[in-house]
């Protein structure tokens, strides 16, 4: 945590409300864009946003023994998006973990391009594969946002998750593979 | 080195953060395994796919507005710490009330009650001698709800407080 991230949570646990709006004001895109990328749409993003930071504020004595504050935001927010997920399956879904995609989402990785003139083609890739991170179940989803789609690092990702590293490589390469599987890549040698 | 050790620091590798040595041994492993090798380009091209996905960006009026309904709903869910105080002695205050004004409510029922009775009676007994038994139970009554509200009040038959009252009541009986 930088000095001056330390400083804010110190006042803010203190009872300064303008160190509170400072952090609102410096985390927000960040908790909104972890809260997006898993749910995948702007309603249940927003809830997640203003429900972590009102948790937050509640329990503003526990950041006193905090040492990384955005892990512990991004705790809070992950927390409330699993929840909601959960919530989500529950009311609407019947989800098979391991149901393939329609055949015309398979495609061969190999064959993608990053030429500009196929940009359709990559926003095209980049919908199915968020399709795919939307089938997993919910810890290696947010596993691989966390990690892969957001750039924590697996310590980083332990810590949020509450849960060893060895957990989170795992859960990586299950999901990775997963999305590998449902997109149709073929690894060679597995 | 094997299998497992690739699959478990591929990112590692992938973003240049592995030791130096490791590294050696990797890429001498992968010279010897191409279906591995095959296999981490995939991963590779995956994680930057993984890498662009990225959020939509709302416009600025979003934000704000997310700000002002975060600090908003704070603000609500919240007593004010400077108010804690003056809400504090107005609890003290209608607590006091809650309690003390049915007691003096009871209290000056009660001694209504014994002081007004028997003179309404009187009153009473002196039209008809027919109607005075009839009166004489309905002060029994009174006498008997008086006694019971005493004993609420008051404490058992023989409490000092009791016997005060008894005998401050004395000359109207």
């Amino acid at each position: 945590m930088d000095e001056d991230t330390k400083d804010l949570v110190n006042r803010f646990v203190g009872g300064d409300r303008g160190a509170f709006a400072l952090l609102v004001g410096r985390f927000k895109k960040r908790v909104y864009s972890v809260a997006y990328q898993i749910l995948g749409n702007h309603l249940d993003a927003d809830e997640v946003t203003q429900e972590t930071f009102v948790r937050i504020y509640d329990r503003r004595q526990q950041l006193k023994n905090v040492g990384f504050f955005q892990g512990f935001l991004m705790r809070v927010a992950t927390n409330y998006a699993i929840d909601l997920i959960r919530k989500r399956q529950r009311q609407f879904l019947n989800v098979d973990e391991e149901a393939e995609l329609p055949i015309s989402t398979s495609m061969e990785l190999s064959e993608l391009t990053e030429r500009p003139d196929q940009v359709f083609e990559r926003s095209e890739v980049l919908r199915k594969i968020r399709q795919t991170i939307e089938k997993l179940p919910p810890r290696q989803r947010v596993t691989v946002i966390l990690h892969d789609v957001e750039g924590f690092t697996k310590r980083e990702v332990a810590e949020i998750l509450g849960c060893p590293q060895a957990t989170v490589r795992s859960n990586l390469h299950i999901a990775r593979a997963k999305v590998r599987k449902w997109l149709g890549f073929k690894l060679k040698g597995e | 080195m094997n299998h497992h050790f690739i699959k478990a620091y591929v990112d590692e590798y992938l973003s240049g953060t592995i030791d130096p040595r490791d590294r050696a041994l990797f890429e001498e492993y992968l010279a010897a395994h191409p279906e591995i090798r095959a296999w981490i380009d995939e991963e590779k091209k995956l994680k930057g796919y993984l890498g662009n996905l990225k959020a939509p960006q709302p416009d600025e009026n979003y934000w704000n507005s997310l700000e002002n309904r975060i600090l908003q709903k704070t603000v609500e869910n919240e007593i004010p710490f400077e108010n804690t105080e003056i809400i504090t002695k107005t609890g003290k205050w209608s607590a006091i009330r809650r309690y003390l004004i049915p007691l003096a409510a009871v209290f000056t029922a009660l001694l209504w009650s014994f002081s007004s009775a028997p003179d309404r009676l009187v009153k009473q007994r002196t039209d008809t001698p027919s109607t005075a038994i009839g009166e004489y139970s309905q002060l029994a009554d009174i006498t008997l709800e008086g006694e019971l509200m005493g004993s609420a009040i008051l404490g058992p038959p023989g409490a000092v407080s009791r016997m005060i009252l008894l005998k401050s009541l004395d000359g109207k009986y």
